[in-house]
């Protein structure tokens, strides 16, 4: 028998979206739907033989990966995963492989736009007010004119771009690495950080997370931002300062639209969930039904193809 | 002078211009809507100059006639002439001024309403304040099909965008042929076929009496199960009698709705409560830019016209470039 444990199922859609048992009757499934902590995590998911991840939902070091001894599988959803000890996961013989990334890759884009158009519209407080029985308590910032700036024009920053210059934006985009040459075929100027914050309306973050990227956008670069300029994070929270950025949104300096938290799911009494001038979502970037169907889909196509012993979009093996 | 200033809501037209520097204009704002004619002729009685923010405010011959001391409206970012009878404010020796506006925040509102719709937005950021954590799923854009009702100069920009997030974009109004859509990159298809296929359905066509509810209960009734129907244009053009119904009996997937038959929205309208429309109140161009140009180029209309030479004028001899 071999068993598999469906984690991070918060909207208990799995089962819905593709059919599990497909993968024979020699295979039992069972789907989390709640976050498991890492502590929860060891004693939950210790006598399952493959673990299949939204993203980055829950990380696996090495400390946990040790006390899952029956594991010999991680289906991970999505490409990039940052979250995984793959050293520890093969020499503990554990096979790892992703899923395709569907129109998850579209997804985030579109809700970084989501943000944007919605903080610089106040959209989320207008409609409510309407719900209320109100009528048109504010007033709107004009996006065509103005300048978008975009940190990282990689896979997701280049998307934005076009779509920028299309609402009649001038585009600006820094990164470490990024030169003039890089930024121009994708309609965008290449600028320095400092440039980047204190000329932009809007700022879109597309850079990774991780060591290199934590607190990149701190305290000063949010003090030189224009007032009432936007920023929207739809990568990974710990690329903002949440402290710094909680105190910009209170006084209101500057407005912003998140999607990613230090925290997550976020914690119910967090100060952010109150914080006026800020539209928030709840990690919703690759969240749409047809990223999930393929998530899942790919899943099922992964298992069955290990189990054939032709793992297929492998990203670590024992003896690869 | 004495000037008002009508449907203000937000409170905002004394700081949006410099009134200090026309010290014979006496300012008076008003912000609620007078929606009853002898409710605004009471109003504006005494006044020399009136100023409209676009079409809040309509100003048929009947209520023109009953204000013998008006001389002056400042219109702001007019574009269609409908809601005010040009001939009769010349009849009547009122001139009517107007400003420039920017039309691309429509296009910008558009967008925010569909991302917000096919995204659930606006019902996650009220389940996350009140402290959940994604209650249910969105749709992503790409591959989906947006159908846009009229492809002029508000139709245009929203394709390219749908064209830039991937989409599948058509596109219909009566006029509208294969050779004016494939430059744009759009596929010219018939009104069925928009209706029937679209995933999100979007109009931007002005309003006239041959377009007035050219979206009709038929139209309605062959969208699909889950499409959108989003309007940021004007009321009339769809039969709200028929979308109210749609919505209620969840034909469709919803609405995105900024313009209404009566304006501010009644209290009670189901507009404010069905669960599958998100409503905005009229805010296509409402924006601090917009309004910085409605304000500070009426208050040089007043000006120019207390001196005896009146500037954007739109009922004169000559066609001002302001109306179209």
């Amino acid at each position: 028998m071999i068993r598999v444990a469906v984690l991070d199922d918060y909207q208990n859609v799995a089962r819905r979206y593709v059919d599990w048992s497909s993968l024979g009757d020699d295979v039992t499934v069972d789907v989390f739907g709640e976050p498991l902590g890492s502590e929860e995590a060891a004693a939950r998911l210790a006598d399952y033989d493959v673990l299949c991840l939204m993203r980055e939902r829950l990380p696996l070091p090495r400390s946990l990966i040790e006390k899952l001894p029956r594991l010999k599988l991680v289906v991970v959803t999505g490409g990039r995963v940052r979250v995984i000890d793959f050293d520890a996961a093969v020499a503990q013989g554990i096979t790892v492989c992703h899923t395709s990334a569907g129109e998850s890759e579209h997804a985030t884009p579109e809700l970084a736009w989501a943000l944007i158009l919605a903080a610089a519209r106040h959209l989320p407080d207008e409609f409510q007010r309407m719900r209320e029985g109100s009528w048109q308590q504010t007033i709107g910032t004009t996006l065509g004119g103005k300048t978008l700036g975009l940190i990282g024009l990689g896979k997701l920053g280049s998307r934005m771009a076009p779509i920028g210059r299309a609402f009649g934006m001038r585009v600006v985009a820094w990164s470490p690495n990024l030169t003039q040459e890089k930024a121009a075929p994708h309609g965008a100027e290449a600028v320095s950080k400092t440039s980047l914050f204190e000329t932009s309306d809007a700022i879109s973050i597309h850079i990774p997370g991780g060591a290199a990227s934590k607190d990149l956008v701190g305290a000063a670069e949010i003090d030189a931002m224009k007032p009432g300029a936007i920023l929207v994070n739809t990568s990974r929270g710990p690329i903002v300062n949440e402290a710094a950025l909680l105190a910009a949104l209170k006084e209101g300096r500057i407005r912003a639209g998140l999607d990613v938290y230090d925290i997550e799911p976020l914690p119910k009494d967090h100060p952010l969930r109150t914080a006026p001038n800020v539209v928030l979502s709840p990690h919703l970037g690759f969240v749409t039904e047809g990223a999930y169907r393929a998530f899942y889909q790919d899943t099922v196509d992964a298992i069955q193809a290990w189990r054939m012993g032709k793992p297929i979009r492998v990203l670590a093996a024992p003896g690869a | 002078m004495r000037l008002a200033i009508l449907d203000d809501y937000q409170n905002a037209a004394l700081r949006m211009a410099d009134w200090s520097s026309a010290q014979q204009i006496e300012v008076v704002p008003f912000t609620d809507h007078a929606h009853d004619p002898r409710q605004l002729v009471a109003r504006l009685r005494d006044f020399d100059a009136v100023m409209r923010i676009r079409e809040r405010t309509e100003f048929p011959r009947a209520v023109l006639e009953a204000l013998p001391r008006l001389k002056l409206m400042l219109a702001t970012g007019m574009r269609i002439s409908r809601s005010v009878d040009l001939p009769a404010t010349r009849e009547l020796g009122i001139t009517v001024c107007s400003t420039e506006v920017h039309h691309h925040t429509t296009v910008e509102l558009t967008w925010g309403l569909i991302l917000g719709l096919m995204r659930r937005i606006h019902a996650e950021a009220a389940s996350f304040r009140a402290g959940g954590w994604q209650v249910g799923f969105g749709r992503g854009l790409s591959g989906k099909t947006l159908g846009v009702l009229g492809l002029g100069s508000m139709g245009v920009p929203v394709s390219q965008i749908g064209k830039l997030f991937g989409m599948n974009v058509t596109a219909w109004s009566p006029n509208l042929t294969p050779e004016r859509t494939a430059p744009h990159g759009v596929t010219c298809v018939s009104k069925e076929e928009l209706f029937a296929n679209s995933d999100v359905l979007t109009i931007h066509i002005p309003l006239a009496d041959s377009t007035v509810g050219i979206v009709s209960a038929a139209d309605i009734a062959r969208m699909k199960r889950d499409a959108y129907l989003v309007n940021t244009s004007r009321p009339a053009l769809v039969d709200q009698k028929a979308l109210t119904a749609a919505l209620f009996e969840r034909r469709i997937g919803g609405a995105g709705l900024d313009v209404y038959d009566v304006e501010p929205l009644p209290v009670d309208h189901p507009y404010r409560s069905l669960p599958n429309v998100l409503a905005t109140p009229h805010i296509g161009f409402v924006t601090e830019e917009n309004h910085r140009i409605f304000y500070e180029q009426s208050l040089e209309n007043a000006k120019a016209w207390l001196a005896g030479a009146p500037i954007r004028v739109v009922n004169g001899d000559q066609a001002s470039e302001l109306i179209k």
